[in-house]
């Protein structure tokens, strides 16, 4: 049986490495758009998303699916953050701080790419 | 060497001889090596047909294992299978090659051993056929007037068990090694082999024991029409998704699955998952959102044939 890779919950089970999210923090003004070729499916509040590169299927849970979400047109992780807090009605540091990491992890994963990388 | 197991099975030599009376491996095998043609089978429109020794038990034991499988569908260059003895083997002590066409699976020395070797190549057919136009579950299925449940788990979680369970209290028998998943209507098309029996699970069913008596160690193939003539049934709708798991000594339980944790055991459960990863991960993502999913941890068998008539029953209320 050929089955995919799996990374059970992408968000919670894969922790970024220290220079990813290094690099992310450093970069929150970086626009991000989500990778291409990506298969999504959402169900209720997760989504499962195949990313064809690595061949692995990623859940992502609420948090993390709002960021996905949040970079289907690209744009900067601040400007994410502006937008979950006036939705969530909560800060927009307490949020970025969540976000980082999360964004830090779907990049790792290939779920999110460089805006300038979608120009290529 | 018993009688044969299950007499209720009809012959399906294509020479139309009737396959009767009981032979030792032995002393048969030593007098002939003449070979009839059981067939054909068929499985997702594949065909395929199985070579034994003529009047064998085996050729017995064969034909009541696949008869579930047989069609009267003309299939266009069936896979040959073979069970033949072995060239060069010793007349006293009779060998059987396993052939699938023209490529030599195993030499084997008891009927039990050959039963096993020709019901694995079955279930590869089933795959490579199954894979290509449908999303194909390693799972087992059972169904009532209600719908399906389809029992999505990898090798010795009690997929062959619990199905087995179901069909014994009046369920219907889709399967109990590959689901076919239709992409486009979503229905569960049957591949209503013999059940698999290991054994550590025969003792829960005493009246499958077979007549002819397997050595120890060895597997059960119990045609689906011993539980019950009318057993199978060609397809159904899927209802629920419940992924089963024996836990010797445990509480038996349902516990709820979201739908992505769903998608992500079941794709586990998919053969050949990434030769169509966009088919397949749509036609999950359909699946889940149609049914309730659900794992079962299992400690006792009744209790959870009990439990996933409890989910009908809540269906229905």
């Amino acid at each position: 049986m050929t089955s995919p890779r799996a990374a059970r919950n992408t968000a919670e089970a894969t922790r970024p490495a220290g220079e990813a999210h290094g690099a992310v923090r450093a970069a929150a003004g970086m626009r991000l758009g989500v990778a291409p070729d990506l298969v999504v499916e959402e169900l209720d509040e997760e989504v499962v998303v195949w990313e064809p590169a690595s061949q692995q299927l990623h859940r992502l849970d609420g948090p993390a699916s709002a960021v996905l979400h949040s970079l289907t047109a690209p744009q900067t992780l601040e400007q994410v953050a502006v937008a979950l807090a006036e939705a969530y009605g909560a800060a927009v540091e307490r949020i970025l701080a969540d976000v980082l990491p999360l964004a830090s992890t779907l990049l790792a994963a290939g779920l999110l790419v460089p805006a300038e990388d979608l120009r290529t | 060497m018993g009688t044969l197991s299950y007499a209720s099975q009809r012959n399906v030599s294509t020479a139309g001889r009737t396959v009767a009376g009981t032979h030792t491996r032995g002393d048969h095998y030593a007098r002939s090596v003449s070979v009839e043609t059981l067939g054909p089978f068929a499985v997702f429109g594949d065909g395929f047909t199985v070579d034994v020794p003529t009047g064998s038990s085996l050729a017995q034991l064969a034909a009541a294992t696949f008869s579930s499988l047989a069609t009267d569908a003309a299939t266009s260059e069936p896979l040959r299978l073979r069970a033949v003895v072995a060239p060069g083997s010793p007349p006293q002590k009779p060998l059987l090659a396993i052939e699938r066409e023209d490529e030599t699976l195993a030499v084997v020395a008891t009927d039990d051993e050959a039963l096993d070797y020709l019901a694995w190549a079955v279930n590869q057919l089933a795959i490579s056929a199954g894979k290509e136009r449908y999303t194909l579950l390693h799972a087992a299925a059972a169904a009532t007037g209600d719908g399906a449940v389809v029992l999505a788990a990898p090798m010795e979680s009690g997929k062959t068990t619990t199905c087995t369970g179901l069909v014994r209290h009046g369920w219907s028998y889709l399967t109990d090694e590959a689901v076919a998943l239709d992409p486009e209507t979503l229905r569960l098309h049957a591949f209503p082999k013999a059940l698999t029996v290991d054994p550590g699970s025969q003792h829960l069913f005493p009246e499958l024991r077979p007549d002819h008596e397997p050595d120890d160690g060895y597997k059960w193939h119990v045609p689906p029409a011993t539980i019950r003539a009318d057993a199978v049934v060609g397809s159904a709708a899927p209802v629920w998704v419940v992924l089963p798991q024996y836990v010797h000594g445990e509480r038996t339980r349902l516990e709820p699955l979201t739908r992505g944790e769903a998608v992500m055991e079941l794709a586990q459960c998919t053969f050949a998952f990434i030769e169509r990863p966009e088919r397949n991960l749509q036609t999950l993502a359909r699946l889940v959102r149609a049914t309730s999913c659900h794992r079962l941890v299992i400690g006792s068998l009744d209790e959870a044939v009990r439990l996933i008539g409890d989910l009908c029953e809540r269906g229905r209320a």
